[in-house]
């Protein structure tokens, strides 16, 4: 096993006993569970409800996870010390913080597996699978994409500040298609122009934004993912890229 | 080759923030680790021993100084191979078996077969081969210095880096420690530690090197520094002199 594959999986195995990832876990379910409540006032409306409550709540904790283990985790094995173990061994810090990178993955994927296969058995597999899976993608490929830009944050700047950063960039980057409109309806240009700029600078969540009962029905253009998969990916490599040049710069005190 | 470790012009300053000034804690001081000995470090609390051992490791990069291994190579993965670390009061990921916490640093540094004779090896030499399936969050601290003792043994490494490591233990723990490093010592494995129990460094140190206020205060053989009979009243001494502490 490559080291990088150890750190992933220890990581994996030490993210699934934190209490803040149940915690989250807890409250997808129990936003899902409210759904059905409001579901039940309106007959006809009712799917919609729960697709939009449950795919909302899957969303939303799978962000906050983010921003915990992001933002916090790399500052917890630094004061533990754990850190200085794993790297006195052979092994360089961008690898370590690569295998971070995939030990938080690989929890955001499992938990996006099992919130999104209930969520669809509660939705009564109203919808085609693959549509399913499509708008669900949608939601791993922001979820990765603030994952790097956190664990970028965390080399730079103290987990807090890396944790409110980067809900602030999780808003705003969903919020550019908005600002942009509202520029365009009221005849803003200072607003046009701050959204065009966003646009350039950083990713553009609302385009990964899928969670309609729209895209349930008809599904996504597979232009459409692969452009959505291109551009994730390559704000990932972009954001780890910063990650371990500042982490390869950081001292370890 | 004559030396395993050698730290020249060494100099770190940490930047201060807005309000705080910047803080030297090392002044631009050489020593070396004689190949094949063991060599104590000591300094009262402050004085710069674990910011000296981080930079040798790597962890802290220096304001200037060369650090080389081995007779000269720089650190390197290569380097690092050849090396086993304790820090001071680890922290160790606590829902792993003792065995799985093994396998884990036997992965870190590269894997490979062997894994079950090393382990058992190492845990035997520690006395922990009856708690090896046990999770590391119900053992003690003496057994978790054992385990971190037993990672950094697990590839034979060539030079032991041990930051305190006899620090909060029982007398039970501080003599398996003790043990431990005199049987590495007869492997002929160089060991570096730094300690505050100066009376050890009588027991297990063929070198010294003695820091203060991050300038060096001796480096050279233990002989030589405890003239008056043992490094405890050496050192004493030696900051009665120097620093004007008694």
């Amino acid at each position: 096993m490559r080291p990088f594959q150890a750190i992933a999986r220890t990581s994996f195995r030490e993210f699934i006993r934190d209490r803040s990832v149940l915690a989250c876990a807890f409250v997808a379910v129990a936003l899902m569970a409210l759904s059905f409540v409001f579901g039940a006032m309106s007959f006809s409306e009712k799917q919609r409800l729960l697709s939009h409550f449950g795919l909302s709540a899957i969303h939303m904790s799978g962000v906050a996870i983010v921003a915990l283990l992001g933002a916090f985790h790399l500052h917890r094995e630094l004061e533990r010390q754990t850190l200085l173990l794993i790297l006195a061994r052979p092994i360089g810090r961008g690898e370590f913080l690569i295998g971070k990178f995939f030990g938080v993955f690989g929890l955001l994927f499992l938990f996006w597996l099992l919130l999104g296969a209930l969520l669809f058995a509660l939705l009564l597999f109203s919808w085609p699978l693959g549509h399913f899976v499509n708008v669900m993608y949608g939601i791993l490929m922001e979820w990765s994409i603030l994952l790097a830009f956190a664990m970028f944050l965390s080399t730079a700047v103290r987990g807090s500040i890396a944790a409110l950063v980067t809900i602030g960039f999780f808003l705003v980057g969903n919020g550019i298609e908005e600002i942009g409109f509202f520029g365009r309806k009221y005849q803003k240009p200072v607003y046009i122009y701050l959204s065009e700029t966003l646009d350039m600078v950083m990713p553009n969540l609302y385009r990964f934004n899928w969670r309609s009962v729209y895209f349930l029905e008809n599904g996504v253009a597979s232009s459409h993912t692969i452009w959505v998969t291109f551009h994730g990916l390559a704000w990932i490599v972009l954001f780890l890229t910063l990650a371990i040049i500042t982490f390869r710069r950081k001292d370890l005190v | 080759m004559t030396e395993a470790i050698k730290v020249e012009g060494l100099q770190k300053t940490f930047q201060g923030g807005v309000f705080e000034p910047d803080r030297t804690v090392l002044r631009s001081f050489q020593f070396s680790v004689p190949l094949g000995q063991t060599a104590g470090f000591i300094g009262v609390n402050g004085s710069g021993k674990t910011t000296t051992l981080k930079c040798i490791l790597g962890f802290i990069r220096p304001n200037a100084g060369k650090i080389s291994f081995f007779g000269g190579e720089p650190l390197s993965n290569a380097v690092k191979s050849r090396l086993g670390y304790l820090p001071e009061r680890p922290y160790y990921h606590d829902f792993l078996t003792a065995e799985e916490y093994l396998r884990f640093h036997w992965d870190l540094s590269g894997g490979g077969e062997g894994f079950p004779a090393a382990s058992n090896e190492v845990l035997d030499k520690v006395k922990m081969t009856p708690h090896k399936d046990r999770r590391l969050r119900g053992f003690s601290k003496g057994m978790l210095q054992r385990i971190g003792l037993a990672q950094a043994l697990l590839r034979r490494p060539e030079l032991l880096i041990l930051d305190e490591p006899m620090s909060g233990l029982d007398p039970d723990g501080r003599i398996l420690i003790k043990d431990i490093i005199r049987s590495e010592q007869q492997k002929g494995t160089t060991i570096f530690f730094s300690s505050h129990l100066l009376g050890d460094m009588d027991e297990l140190c063929q070198h010294l090197v003695v820091l203060d206020q991050g300038q060096l205060m001796f480096q050279g053989a233990l002989k030589d520094f405890a003239q008056k009979g043992n490094v405890e009243d050496t050192f004493r001494e030696m900051r009665k002199h120097f620093v004007g502490v008694e």
